[in-house]
């Protein structure tokens, strides 16, 4: 009995391990849409900016989150004179060994 | 029991000020972006005890009050944790900034930086100018 619970953890333990070592396993932690404005130009009249930003973090040791504002400042410069409007945010992360990253993308239509 | 302490020791220094996002958003930037406004609120949690969430509830008012007549937008909230040690004290951190349209924003008539203590929980307010902080703000 004990051996067959024992070979059950180890196969569960082994699974985790691949699933550590291959970095498959990937969450997904917030989406967020921005409002979008009632006088809202359709999306042909204006142009999608996207920025993507990321942060590798080995077992937690990362002193800051300055990725994040340096994503708002690029969506910002992406568009110089216009408004950004109905702004998606996903923040997600990737797992590997011992390591992750952590992703963070905004994209919205540019409305000059 | 030497080599417990100095792993904890060391452990706890490299570990201090560990940061780690758990929400981000952003609403629609706008044209105009030349009165930036930003908020900040801090709380530090021992043994993971806390028993409300008041410090970021003044948080729309401050904004308010940093754009009174106007409409404040483009704001990115950042809501993070710095672990100071091995969770059992860290500091939950939330920030927000952006620009107010339609009116000046107060802050950025007024170079000086304002803080105050709130003295209804345990949070901290900061009523920060951003041009001080993040000069590209203004960009």
């Amino acid at each position: 009995m004990i051996r067959a619970a024992l070979r059950i953890l180890g196969l569960i333990l082994t699974l985790m391990l691949s699933s550590l070592l291959t970095g498959c396993t990937h969450s997904l932690h917030i989406s967020h849409v921005s409002d979008f404005s009632p006088t809202m130009k359709s999306y042909a009249a204006g142009e999608l900016v996207k920025v993507k930003k990321e942060q590798f973090v080995v077992m937690g040791f990362v002193q800051d989150t300055n990725y994040v504002d340096q994503a708002y400042r690029d969506l910002k410069t992406s568009c110089p004179g216009g408004s950004v409007q109905g702004i998606t945010s996903q923040y997600s992360t990737s797992h590997g060994f011992f390591s992750w990253t952590h992703y963070l993308e905004m994209q919205g239509l540019c409305v000059r | 029991m030497k080599y417990f302490l100095f792993l904890v020791l060391l452990q706890s220094l490299i570990l201090g000020g560990c940061a780690s996002i758990n929400s981000v958003s952003v609403t629609s930037i706008p044209a105009e972006r030349t009165s930036p406004l930003k908020v900040e609120r801090s709380k530090v949690i021992v043994l993971g005890l806390s028993f409300d969430n008041d410090f970021v509830d003044e948080m729309v008012s401050d904004l308010q009050r940093q754009c009174p007549g106007g409409k404040v937008t483009g704001i990115l909230t950042k809501d993070e944790d710095i672990n100071y040690f091995l969770y059992l004290v860290y500091q939950k951190r939330v920030t927000a900034s952006g620009y107010c349209i339609g009116k000046s924003a107060i802050n950025s008539q007024q170079p000086r930086k304002t803080r105050r203590t709130s003295s209804e929980d345990e949070g901290s307010t900061n009523e920060v100018n951003p041009l001080d902080q993040d000069p590209e703000l203004n960009q």
